[in-house]
């Protein structure tokens, strides 16, 4: 084996710096005579998604209510086992978090509130001072490598030096939240106009190592503000509930409460799309005349987050705010049992990477629950695992040399070069025309083309040459990576020749139960996204008919 | 009214540069941007070399961004910056715990 690459050892590689991640590292820390590394391509609770969420976590109760609702939301493509799970053990792993001292405050009767910034301060405090956890910020994780079809290590790219390195482990949880949010242009996934680096390299990474992804043409679109200042907010789901007008003063929605999910359905969605689609746009919303709710609870930074918004002219409840619909949240992902366990031993995902709880729609407070009670599980489950697993895998040097090459490849210049921007652009501008709202074969099969084209593209990209702190080098791995995830959703749109929540084929626009309650499997053979489908197993729930 | 900001940045690469330096960028502007969409406009459209914590959790919780504007310590998620404003953007700590340009070991690590 080649000594040539620093090597650093550890029983469990946890990947995303997040809650799902943060979690995790929590779980199996107290395993004292594991190692247990978590890398994050930034600071814990500097970074990401969790920390710019409200936190409203859903929870019911008893299963069956959480059960139900995601079931009827997801529009029974949701995989039951994973939805069950995550029901069932909501109150536990609340009254875990309650015994870290973080605050779950009682919102309404389905839902409590859990502090992200405070929840990752605890994780962060908890994980420093585990002697057997080694924190690894500003690293990405660029490749997962298998040894005999089992997970055996990944190589690293220290952000900071710009130093290649590779660290071995027996078991990896991926958790490094969604994909949905540099695919396209406009994307609550960037709140206040700067990037969260939302570019689903662990689904990829899971991809490229051969792991099953399921149905990931699913991927939720909501109304954002369009104005000038490029701040995406999306924060209150109230300020969204409309009234909404088109550009005449006619009014295109009033009552977004009244579909299920709210202004987070896709019905809703769609509707102001024909109307943008009309020429009617742009569409506003104004809540002017809708008297304001006094809040029942008072979260000091939901306060803050309030005054922030209307500071900026962005609070529908005093100006006419303009609207542009874009990515939110991605249903499909790692395919994965409710032991979080991928189809590829040894690797686990957990949060908004794993695929199939949320079927075809994600509803509101939802993606908390699903982080905290898979963040645990995912902790637990590869803890079993490493424990389980005698001697750490064996891994191929050259496939290691090949991804340094590659990743210091994007350093070197090149004739006519590619800049990251041109190339991300026109990524995201295939995506929005034809991946978006409404999708039909010819439009996917255009993108198809043009993301192949965008692949090959690749190998004229070049970053500038400097290592340290390099933020184009960093994204420019990373949209390596996110340009595969843009072929499968593309291919996996185009292989489910149905409607059904957020996939809307123009071509097949109704829902099939006889013939699609299936998922979309994709996995990597020869280069290549294969798919095949999987009947949903309905055994909780099936959907009556009509429904 | 005039239809850009200038805003003098602090630069030093220790892998290259001898000693710091400020570069000057004018960037287009009609109304008002946070310090931090000022320094990713600046890094998307004319300086990929410039590094900078670009990260915001919109709660001034995070400290990720701070940075000292015009000789004070401010969060650059929530300074606002108006057309026709000239400001200076160094790092919170040089030359100790400085990595490059405007960039320093996390200030709250140290906490």
């Amino acid at each position: 084996m080649s000594t040539d690459f620093p090597v650093r050892q550890c029983d469990i590689l946890i990947i995303g710096g997040g809650g799902s991640g943060a979690l995790a590292a929590v779980e199996a820390a107290k395993h004292e005579t594991l190692k247990i590394i978590l890398a994050s391509k930034g600071p814990i609770g500097r970074s990401g998604l969790t920390p710019t969420a409200n936190g409203g976590t859903a929870f019911h109760g008893e299963p069956e209510g959480t059960f139900q609702d995601m079931v009827r939301g997801g529009c029974f493509l949701n995989d039951q086992s994973l939805v069950w799970h995550m029901a069932k053990e909501a109150g536990n792993a609340l009254e875990t978090l309650k015994g870290f001292g973080i605050t779950t405050v009682p919102i309404r009767a389905i839902s409590r509130c859990v502090l992200p910034d405070e929840l990752l301060s605890v994780c962060r405090k908890k994980i420093v001072k585990s002697p057997n956890v080694a924190l690894m910020e500003q690293v990405l994780i660029t490749r997962l490598i298998l040894s005999k079809g089992t997970t055996a290590a990944a190589t690293a790219l220290d952000l900071t030096t710009g130093d290649f390195f590779i660290i071995r482990a027996k078991a990896i949880i991926i958790a490094t939240g969604g994909f949905a949010g540099e695919l396209y242009p406009y994307t609550s996934n960037n709140p206040f106009g700067v990037t969260t680096d939302s570019s689903g390299t662990g689904h990829a990474m899971a991809y490229l190592a051969g792991a099953d992804m399921i149905d990931m043409e699913m991927i939720q679109f909501v109304p954002l503000p369009g104005n000038p200042k490029c701040l995406n907010l999306r924060y209150f789901p109230e300020f969204w509930d409309g009234p909404y007008q088109n550009r005449h003063g006619e009014v295109v929605e009033s009552n977004v409460a009244a579909y299920q999910g709210a202004s987070y359905s896709h019905q809703f969605v769609q509707k102001i799309f024909r109307e943008i689609e009309k020429g009617n746009g742009p569409i506003t919303v104004d809540r002017r005349d809708v008297p304001r709710k006094a809040p029942t609870l008072k979260v000091k930074s939901w306060a803050r987050r309030r005054k922030f918004i209307s500071n900026l002219g962005l609070d529908p409840h005093e100006n006419k705010i303009e609207i542009v619909i874009g990515s939110h949240f991605g249903m499909g992902g790692i395919k994965v049992t409710e032991n979080t366990e991928t189809t590829i031993p040894g690797l686990f995902a957990a949060g908004e990477v794993m695929g199939g709880i949320h079927g075809a729609l994600r509803l509101s407070g939802y993606s908390f629950t699903q982080m905290i009670v898979f963040g645990f599980q995912a902790g637990k489950q590869a803890v079993r695992y490493a424990l389980e697993k005698e001697t750490m895998g064996d891994f191929p040097s050259e496939e290691v040399e090949r991804e340094r090459e590659r990743v210091y490849g994007f350093l070197e210049g090149k004739e006519n070069p590619l800049s990251l921007g041109e190339l991300k652009e026109q990524l995201q501008s295939v995506m929005q025309e034809h991946v978006f709202v409404f999708r039909e074969k010819a439009g996917l099969e255009k993108a198809k083309q043009a993301i192949m084209d965008i692949k090959s593209g690749m190998a004229r990209l070049s970053s500038p040459g400097f290592k340290r702190f390099n933020l184009q080098w960093a994204r420019a791995v990373e949209f390596s990576l996110m340009v595969e995830m843009a072929e499968v959703i593309t291919e996996s749109a185009l292989a489910r020749e149905e409607s059904r929540g957020f996939h809307h084929r123009r071509d097949f626009p109704d829902q099939d139960n006889d013939n699609w309650l299936k998922h979309i499997i994709a996995r990597r053979q020869d280069g290549r996204p294969i798919l095949t489908s999987l009947p949903v197993d309905c055994a909780r729930m099936k959907p009556e008919a009509g429904q | 009214m005039s239809d850009h900001i200038t805003a003098m940045v602090f630069r030093f690469d220790p892998d290259k540069d001898e000693a710091p330096y400020m570069k000057e960028y004018k960037v287009d502007a009609n109304e008002s941007m946070t310090v931090l969409v000022l320094l990713d406009r600046i890094h998307h459209s004319s300086d990929e070399t410039l590094s900078f914590r670009h990260y915001c959790c919109g709660l001034q919780m995070c400290k990720s961004c701070l940075m000292r504007i015009n000789g004070k310590k401010r969060f650059a998620c929530l300074t606002l910056v108006e057309p026709g404003e000239e400001i200076v953007i160094e790092p919170i700590t040089y030359p100790e715990n400085h990595i490059k340009d405007l960039v320093s070991v996390d200030p709250a690590d140290s906490e």
